[in-house]
C-alpha cells in the first residue's frame, strides 16, 4: 500500500482548518444577520432607503469577491495591535454575503403570489397583519434552499482570505505545496475538508427544507 | 342590501367597467355571466375593494365600500377601515388561495382567531363543525397541498364562512377544477343558497346559475347587457349578444 506522504501535514492542516471554520462561522452569521437587517430596513424604511440598499447591493453583487476583499483590506487603517487581515476578510465576506441574502429575501417576498395576499385581505387582514402572518412565513420557506446554497458558497469563498494573508486552509496548503511539492495529495486533503463542511451544511439545509415543506 | 351604482374601473387606457349598476337583496343569489374579459371578476373584486374602482360606488348595508366622504372630498379608507369592511364580505377565488403553510383547520381558524381575536377553543369548535359540514373533518390536520382541488375549494369556502360574513362572493370557483370535482363544490354553494346566504357568483356554469341563482346578470365589455330572473334569462334571452353567448356555450358543451 503506497504511503500517503502528505498525511504528516495533517496536524498543520487541521490547525488551519480551525481558522477556516472560525472565519466561515463569522461570515455566515454576520452575513445572515446583516442581510436580514437590510431586508427589514428596506421594508420599513420607505422607498428611498430601499432604493439605496438595492443599489449598493447591486454593485456589491456585481463585484468579484477577491476584488471586494482587497478593497476592504486596503481601506482599513493599518494596525500593529489588531489582526486587520482577519477583520478585513470577515467584513468583506459578510457584506458580500449579506448583499446576496438581501436579494434572496427581497425576491422571496416579491415572489409570494398575489392570491395569498388577496385571500388574507378578503378575511379582513390589514396589510401589516397579512405580511406577518402570511407573506413572511411563506417567503421564508422559499428562501431555505437559496440561503443554504449561498452559505456553501460563502464557506468556500473564505479561501480567498488567503490572498490578503489570513492563514487558513488554502494558505496553509499553498505553503506546504511550495515546500514539499506534493500538490495533489495536499490539495486532495484540503478539498476533502471543504467538501465535508459543505456537505454537512447541505444536509442540514435539506433537513430544514423538508421540515418546512408545504406538504409536510 | 348591496347597491352597485355607476361603477367605473379603468386599467390605464382600458376601461374594464363602464358604469355598472345593480342591486342585490338580502338572501338573494345573483350570478354574473359573460365572455372572458367582460369585467365580471373585476366587478366582483370591486365589491370588497380588492380592486379599487374609479367612479360610482358599491354600498353594502348603507356603507360605501372602500371610500369615505363624497364628491371631491372622497378618499380611500384607511387600511384598518378597509379590513373592517372586508370582514363582512366573504370571498372564494378561482385558484383557492389557501394559506399553504397552515393546516386545513388553521386556515379556517385564521380569520376568527387572528383577525377577530376570538378565543381559540371556541373558534376551533366552530371551525371543526364547518369542516364537518363540508365533509372534510377528517382532513383537518392536512396541508392544502395534499388535498384535491375540489377539497381545497371547499376548505376555502369554509375559511370564508368562518368569518360569519353577510355576503359571499364567488369568483369562478369551479373554473380550475377537473370536471368530476365541480359537483362537490357546487353542492356546497347550493347548500348555502338554501340557507339564505346573500351571494354574488361569477360563473361559467350556466346550468348551475339557472338552477341556483335568483337573478342572472349578463355582462359584456364592462357593461350590463341583459339582466333578469335566472330561468327566464337563460330560456328566453332577449338580446342578440346573450343569444349568441348562450349558443356558443351550448355548442361547446355538445362537442
Amino acid at each position: 500500500m503506497p504511503e500517503i506522504a502528505a498525511l504528516k501535514y495533517l496536524p498543520v492542516l487541521v490547525a488551519a482548518l480551525a481558522t477556516t471554520a472560525k472565519l466561515s462561522a463569522m461570515v455566515v452569521a454576520c452575513g445572515l444577520a446583516l442581510g436580514v437587517t437590510l431586508t427589514a430596513a428596506a421594508h420599513l424604511g420607505g422607498k428611498a432607503v430601499a432604493l439605496a440598499i438595492g443599489a449598493v447591493g447591486y454593485v456589491v453583487r456585481g463585484m468579484p469577491l477577491l476584488v471586494f476583499v482587497f478593497g476592504v483590506y486596503f481601506a482599513l487603517p493599518p494596525s500593529f495591535t489588531f489582526d486587520t487581515k482577519m477583520l478585513a476578510a470577515v467584513v468583506a465576506m459578510s457584506v458580500y454575503m449579506a448583499a446576496f441574502v438581501f436579494e434572496i429575501f427581497r425576491g422571496a417576498i416579491a415572489g409570494v403570489p398575489r392570491g395569498l395576499t388577496d385571500a388574507a385581505s378578503a378575511i379582513g387582514m390589514t396589510p401589516r397583519l397579512a405580511f406577518r402572518r402570511m407573506v413572511l412565513p411563506v417567503a421564508l420557506r422559499m428562501t431555505v434552499a437559496p440561503i443554504v446554497n449561498r452559505t456553501v458558497m460563502s464557506i468556500k469563498g473564505t479561501s480567498l482570505a488567503s490572498a490578503i494573508g489570513v492563514w487558513e486552509l488554502s494558505l496553509a496548503g499553498r505553503e506546504i505545496i511550495q515546500r514539499d511539492l506534493q500538490p495533489f495529495q495536499v490539495l486532495g486533503m484540503i478539498a476533502l475538508f471543504y467538501f465535508v463542511i459543505c456537505w454537512a451544511v447541505a444536509l442540514a439545509g435539506a433537513a430544514v427544507e423538508r421540515r418546512v415543506s408545504f406538504e409536510h | 342590501m348591496i347597491v352597485v351604482e355607476g361603477v367605473v374601473k379603468r386599467f390605464g387606457a382600458l376601461v374594464a367597467l363602464r358604469g355598472m349598476t345593480f342591486e342585490v337583496a338580502r338572501g338573494e343569489v345573483v350570478c354574473l355571466i359573460g365572455p372572458s374579459g367582460s369585467g365580471k371578476s373585476t366587478m366582483l373584486r370591486c365589491m370588497n375593494f380588492l380592486e379599487r374602482y374609479d367612479e360610482g360606488r358599491v354600498v353594502i348595508d348603507g356603507e360605501t365600500i372602500g371610500y369615505e366622504g363624497d364628491g371631491s372630498e372622497r378618499r380611500v379608507r384607511r387600511a384598518v377601515d378597509l379590513a373592517r369592511q372586508r370582514r363582512r364580505v366573504g370571498m372564494v377565488f378561482q385558484s383557492y388561495n389557501l394559506f399553504p403553510h397552515q393546516t386545513v383547520l388553521e386556515n379556517v381558524l385564521e380569520g376568527p382567531v387572528h383577525v377577530l381575536g376570538r378565543p381559540k377553543a371556541e373558534a376551533r369548535a366552530e371551525a371543526l363543525a364547518l369542516l364537518e359540514k363540508i365533509g372534510l373533518a377528517a382532513k383537518a390536520g392536512e396541508r392544502p397541498a395534499r388535498l384535491s382541488g375540489g377539497q381545497q375549494q371547499r376548505v376555502a369556502i369554509a375559511r370564508a364562512l368562518a368569518m360569519k360574513p353577510e355576503v359571499m362572493l364567488f369568483d369562478e370557483v369551479t373554473s380550475a377544477l377537473d370536471p368530476e370535482l365541480v359537483g362537490e363544490v357546487l353542492q356546497a354553494i347550493r347548500g348555502l343558497a338554501e340557507e339564505g346566504m346573500t351571494m354574488v357568483l361569477v360563473t361559467h356554469e350556466i346550468a348551475f346559475a339557472r338552477e341556483v341563482a335568483h337573478r342572472i346578470i349578463f355582462m359584456d365589455e364592462g357593461q350590463i347587457v341583459e339582466a333578469g330572473p335566472a330561468r327566464e334569462l337563460v330560456m328566453n334571452p332577449r338580446t342578440v349578444r346573450l343569444q349568441a353567448f348562450l349558443r356558443r356555450f351550448r355548442e361547446g358543451y355538445m362537442l
